[in-house]
């Protein structure tokens, strides 16, 4: 069977595997670089990195300009026997996601200077590269089997990544992260197999076409369906599968704090679960118990929030609320609500992937970040505290900032759903303003902890670079979101229509007749 | 003809089976097995007048493995004497899960 | 027409440009950092510059809306411009879309002008500042947020202003962070603003689902088409967000400590602009508070108690600054009696007298706080420069500030012919009028009828008008009168505010004499008569009319009222003279201790105190104690993730015995199966 190149507008079709054979096959190749512990030889392997994540970085611009609207893809043949090929594919959902993933891993990398990494340094920027294609692939996979290798393969870096370059307890949390994410793949495996064999193959599109026309019955969905969402929302860190989150984002090293803050979860939830198993998603008691899952976890990661020690835990859990946020979206599907569950899931990329990287910034100048040990930092680093206030602020949804668009939309798309849920949902806000005050306050203000004893540099023109790039965006896409927002609205739309559609052949059960499937 | 081997043939492997279940010395519980695949070989014979010449072809296969095990299956149990003295496998538990 | 175009061109300019000189000064206060230097004041140069760029730029834009109020002033009533698409998803549609018309040129031209003239103070005051650039960043911040809230054609872009103003509110009062209190009033500030933007939010969202916009204009036409209930909804969650925002009870204790900040904030961003944010909103959409008597009495109640506390507390503080921020909170829920009772013309003439008075009390209190600072630092003195107790008799040395805050002293009291008069007496006649006969009297609230509640407000307003009387002349007094009490060497160091601090203070004392003249009752016969209502009609008078009806005082009532108010005020002046011993006065460190009612005003009845412990604590000790250590690390971590681990380590260690080492059990094993599984296959296939 000769390969099918299919390209649909006017990409090059070479483009998305470009896109992520360039961080693969360049993490094969960093690895093979010589590796001893001497400076030329970490140097080295960091530039090379580099310039692969540019690469990369270069051709998901170069995607997103070419893509307006609508749909780029690729298709080989791969595995017949399971009905898999290789097929990538680029919307308007995916698409704001793959070029935050570049543009993040890009960053982050740089973010790290020189001297942090010295040990075993191919082997640390080889699993970045490994890591970044993982995420892409799981934002270009076209097909079942491609996403769950995907979806495994971003594992085995992560792993290693916060076990061996983070703290102390870096192993501990490392370990507690792959037992969590394993046991929600496990149960997601049982699903991918039970749907592929009811399809006949793993291609979205046949998934797909099963759903609409040959959908399974109730009961089949709804376990499927149970399945996809456990491994999803673990991975998302949803209450209560969230205590693995703040463990590996504090012990890690900022970089892998910043590769989980990107959700591939809830994307796997958006795309995947809702338009296999329509009926079981659309399912009332389903919607209301994922909504108040969404609910809870805004209200309890905003309090836990409060009580924190240090402030990458703070963020942590305010990177949980902002989760809560995306759930109640998704869960209460009206256009407005996802896309601005979208939006969230971007907006908490960029503004939490940032704060990690300054808060690394600090590390490094402090080698200490709990909040006993400082304060009265803006003293001497006035920069810093500018950036750490607007991240703050940009945190906790102020309007002007891209935090504010997503959840604005999300709340105002699921109020006629949710109203109760909306409501409390919305004391979240005050919430986020208290404890990210409260940290800010603590580090940046105030007398500092030592008298002014030890002098702090600011940040260098290489830190201050890097977060201007997060400034841009948090200010751009707060003021003139429209470019992320136009792009999404033809696939949300056919999304939520489709799901709508095909969820409308399934009768489901109102409560009043006892729930006959 | 047939019947008469296959009787035999069952016989012997019974034996080597209870050997193999009842005795404790490593170099007997090996006899039983050399015992065991020799009785499997004639059945085989046996049936290959029946059934074709695939069955002598699979007797020269087995002969060949019997003499690898056994090779070394002997030398393993000449290194766990070497090392505890005894080749009573009530007294050796290296395979403790 | 064509006047009106280029009009349309230009709205955007107004707020652009004070964000142009937040931008510009932000990098110039930043230029130390970048290049590696520490600096303790701001070097002179460098200050000429930022100074031109802040009070530029103010200066630009008041010109900007003196233009455009000629261009509405006319028949061509309002002027929106549309900057281009905001959000949109799937029904969604929100545009940067500005909107001039008479009310909101009216807020445009007092956040401008007094603004200028608090710029232009600024460069004064702060001049020895090492934050010079910052501070004028973060001002020009502000004045571009206040700006879009009030040009704001939609919800949602006012939403922006409203928490922008709340943001640079939290720079500038926690713009000493060097002291840890000075932040965390900051952080109160906006925390407690949030509560109200909860509010606003929930108003939205609810507007939205009902009527599918939020543009000010679809709001105003379409509300009928709401059942009253929904409405009272929306306008009890948007009350909500004006108790935040501008401080009514129990949501204003964030403004006496906001007093935290430079004194230049204070007057403009806690007596002049940003806490009249709640007033402007509520006469924006009067068209729905109209609608809703239930809400409007609601604002009158809340509006009268708020003015009667602050008012009680104001009489027993001894910071100058508290005492004024403790009357801004009592004339704000004047404000708010006023628009609850539907006299939107009332509350908005209010609101534009109270900025000239209070702004030039506080800048005033500025110039006062200033000298004594410097005086006691030259004297090696590390007194309060702001308590009362440890000035007197000011007068003699500081006579131009005495003079001009007296008469903001009796504008605030209420007497004729200064401009507090005219506003107060406004608002007092109109809710006497309306408690007469009005659709508002006739409704209730519950059980008690609207008649009842109005009567009452009025009231509350005349007993809080006596003690807004008595505190401020017993500022004046143990201020500027008596003898000095700090100390002779102290007193000679203490000289009159520069010019820089003057002119602004003659500027807004002027504006104090004549600011009357807007909106001057009928019945008195110094000029043209209810000029601002005629103004605002086309906003204002429909909705105000639905509330108030058709009844109007008749001329002997008025005079009636108008007498009852001037006599309330003398009478404050004169018992605050006759009562107050500031001869018996000592400086703050030799005060007695206070007791029984004094102790429970001066610390505004303890509600803070009761806010952090029945408040604050509790949430913060559940989230600790039961969320966290509770929950997170005890529930799900040892419990469930530690707990499934242990029972995985505990079924492998018995699964483990089966493996004994024995290799003649493992032989038996193998045996047993192998038959087990030939005898199935073989039993299968006989059957």
């Amino acid at each position: 069977m000769t390969p099918v190149l299919v390209s649909i507008g006017v990409t090059p079709a070479w483009v998305l595997p470009m896109l992520l054979g360039v961080p693969f096959f360049g993490s094969m190749l960093v690895w093979l670089l010589p590796r001893s512990t001497s400076h030329a030889d970490a140097s080295l392997a960091r530039r090379v990195t580099i310039a692969l994540l540019v690469a990369t970085c270069a051709l998901a611009l170069a995607l997103w300009s070419v893509v307006p609207s609508g749909v780029a893809m690729i298709d080989y043949p791969w595995i017949e026997d399971f009905g898999s090929r290789f097929r990538l594919e680029a919307n308007g959902v995916s698409l704001p996601l793959i070029l935050l993933t570049a543009v993040l891993m890009l960053l982050s990398v740089l973010a790290t200077p020189r001297s942090s990494v010295t040990h075993r340094a191919a082997s640390y920027y080889a699993l970045i590269l490994l890591l970044t294609a993982g995420i892409l692939g799981i934002f270009l996979a076209a097909d079942l089997l491609l996403f769950y290798l995907c979806w495994e393969l971003m594992l085995v870096p992560l792993y290693f990544l916060i076990g061996v370059w983070g703290s102390e307890q870096g192993a501990a949390a490392g370990k507690t992260f792959v037992v969590y994410t394993m046991f929600g793949s496990l149960l997601m495996l049982v699903a991918v197999i039970t749907i592929a064999s009811a399809a006949g193959g793993t291609t979205y599109e046949q998934l797909r076409d099963m759903a609409v026309n040959r959908p399974m019955r109730l009961s089949a969905q709804l376990l499927c369906f149970s399945a996809f969402a456990s491994a999803f929302l673990v991975k998302s860190a949803l209450i209560p599968f969230h205590t693995w989150l703040p463990d590996a984002q504090s012990e890690g090293p900022p970089l892998a704090a910043v590769a989980l803050g990107i959700k591939v979860g809830t994307y796997g939830l958006l795309v995947l679960a809702y338009p296999l198993f329509p009926a079981a998603a659309l399912h009332p008691t389903v919607r209301l118990v994922l909504a108040s899952l969404g609910v809870v976890g805004v209200l309890y990661g905003s309090l836990v929030a409060l009580v924190q020690p240090d402030f990458r835990r703070v963020i942590s859990y305010a990177s949980i609320a902002h989760l809560g946020f995306v759930v109640l979206g998704i869960s209460a599907f009206t256009p407005e609500s996802v896309s601005g569950a979208l939006v969230v899931m971007v907006n908490a990329g960029i503004t939490t992937g940032g704060m990690f990287l300054l808060l690394g910034m600090l590390r490094q100048r402090l080698g200490d970040d709990r909040f006993q040990s400082l304060g009265g930092l803006a003293k001497q680093m006035p920069m810093f505290g500018t950036v750490a206030v607007l991240f703050a602020l940009a945190n906790a949804g102020l309007p002007g900032t891209n935090g504010f668009v997503g959840e604005f939309l999300v709340l105002i798309g699921a109020f006629p759903a949710f109203p109760v849920l909306v409501l409390l949902a919305t004391i979240g806000v005050i919430l986020a303003a208290a404890y990210l005050l409260w940290a800010v306050q603590r580090v940046l203000f105030g007398p500092s902890v030592d008298g002014d004893a030890t002098v702090m540099r600011d940040l260098s023109r290489r830190e201050t670079g890097i977060m201007c790039v997060f400034v841009a965006a948090i200010i751009g896409l707060g003021i003139y979101p429209a470019p992320l927002l136009n792009r999404m609205q033809m696939s949300v739309a056919s999304l939520v229509n489709g799901v709508n559609a095909s969820a409308a052949q399934v009768p489901i059960p109102s409560l009043s007749n006892g729930g006959q499937p | 003809m047939i019947r008469e081997a296959l009787l035999v043939s069952a016989i012997l492997f019974s034996i080597g089976v209870l050997g193999v279940l009842t005795r404790r010395n490593a170099l007997i519980l090996f006899m039983c097995v050399e015992l065991m695949l020799n009785a499997v070989n004639l059945s085989f014979v046996a049936l290959s007048r029946l059934h074709g010449v695939t069955g002598q072809v699979f007797v020269l296969l087995v002969m060949t493995v019997a003499a690898a095990e056994a090779a070394v299956g002997l030398a393993i149990v000449i290194s766990v004497f070497r090392h505890y003295r005894t080749v009573d496998l009530g007294r050796i538990r290296l395979l403790r899960g | 027409m064509s006047m009106s175009t280029t009009a349309s061109q230009l709205i955007w300019l107004v707020p652009a440009l004070p964000f142009l000189g937040f931008v510009a000064n932000g990098l110039l206060s930043l230029v130390p950092a970048w290049r590696g230097e520490r600096v303790d004041r701001a070097p002179s140069g460098r200050r000429t510059t930022v100074s031109a760029i802040g009070v530029g730029v103010m200066l630009v834009a008041l010109a900007l809306s003196i233009w455009l109020a000629t261009s509405v002033s006319g028949s061509e009533l309002s002027i929106t411009s549309s900057l281009g698409q905001w959000m949109t998803a799937g029904a969604f549609q929100v545009d940067w879309a500005l909107r001039v018309d008479r009310l909101s040129v009216l807020m445009m031209l007092v956040i401008t002008g007094v603004g200028s003239l608090i710029h232009v103070y600024s460069v004064g005051y702060m001049a020895d500042d090492a934050g010079f650039a910052r501070y004028f960043a973060y001002l020009n911040l502000f004045v571009g947020f206040m700006l879009m809230l009030v040009m704001g054609a939609n919800l949602p872009v006012l939403f922006i202003g409203w928490e922008g103003v709340g943001l640079a509110s939290y720079l500038l009062i926690g713009f000493w962070f060097g002291e840890t209190a000075n932040a965390v009033a900051g952080k109160k500030a906006f925390v407690v603003n949030r509560i109200g933007d909860f509010g606003l939010l929930l108003a939205m969202f609810i507007l939205f689902t009902n009527l599918g916009s939020l543009d000010f204009d679809v709001i105003a036409r379409q509300q009928g088409a709401m059942a009253t209930p929904l409405v009272t909804a929306i306008c009890l969650f948007m009350f909500l967000g004006c108790a935040g925002k501008s401080a009514q009870l129990p949501f204003y204790v964030w403004l006496p400590d906001a007093m935290a900040g430079p004194t230049p904030v204070s007057a403009l961003i806690h007596a002049a602009t940003m806490v009249t944010a709640g007033i402007y909103l509520i006469v924006r959409n009067a068209a729905l508070f109209s609608a809703a008597p239930v809400a409007s009495l609601v604002i009158v109640l809340v509006g009268a108690f708020t003015a009667l506390w602050a008012a009680s507390v104001g009489l027993k503080q001894w910071d100058i600054k508290k005492v004024l921020a403790y009357s801004t909170v009592s004339q704000l829920g004047y404000m708010f009696v006023a628009v609850g009772a539907g006299a939107y013309t009332a509350g908005m003439f209010h609101l534009v007298t109270h900025a000239f008075f209070k702004a030039l009390l506080f800048l005033g209190a500025g110039a006062v706080i200033h000298s004594m600072h410097r005086a006691l630092h030259d004297a090696h003195r590390h007194d309060d420069a702001q308590d009362m107790r440890n000035m007197g008799g000011l007068m003699r040395r500081m006579p131009a500030t005495g003079a001009l805050m007296w008469i903001a002293t009796l504008a605030i009291a209420g007497i004729p012919p200064l401009a507090g008069f005219f506003s107060k007496d406004a608002i007092l006649s109109a809710v006497a009028e309306r408690a007469m006969e009005s659709p508002l009297a006739e409704s209730s609230l519950g059980p008690i009828p609207g008649r009842a509640i109005l009567w009452l407000a009025y009231g509350i307003g005349l007993i809080t008008a006596f003690m807004t009387a008595v505190y401020m002349t017993r500022l004046m007094r143990y201020t500027f009168h008596g003898r000095f009490r700090s100390g002779d060497d102290v007193e000679t160091a203490v000289h009159d505010a520069p010019w820089v601090l003057r002119t602004p203070l003659i500027v807004l004392g002027a504006l104090t004499l004549v600011g009357g003249w807007l909106q001057l009752p009928e019945v008195l016969p110094l000029g043209r008569a209810g000029w601002l209502a005629d103004w605002l009609a086309p906003i204002a008078s429909s909705s105000g009319a639905l509330l108030a009806g058709t009844s109007h005082l008749s001329h002997t009532s008025e005079f009636v009222l108008i007498g009852i108010a001037i006599a309330v005020s003398a009478a404050g002046i004169a018992t605050a003279f006759l009562l107050l011993k500031p001869d018996a006065l000592t400086t703050k460190a030799a005060a007695p201790a206070e007791h029984g009612i004094g102790l429970i005003l001066a610390n505004d009845y303890f509600v803070d105190t009761a806010i952090a412990r029945g408040v604050v604590a509790p949430i913060v000790s559940t989230a600790r104690k039961v969320l966290w250590r509770g929950l997170d690390l005890g529930l799900i971590h040892s419990v469930l993730v530690q707990g499934s681990a242990q029972v995985f380590r505990v079924v492998s260690s018995i699964a483990s015995r089966a493996q004994g080492g024995f290799a003649g059990s493992y032989v038996w094993a193998i045996t047993l199966g192998a038959v087990a599984l030939v005898g199935i296959f073989v039993l299968r296939a006989g059957r």
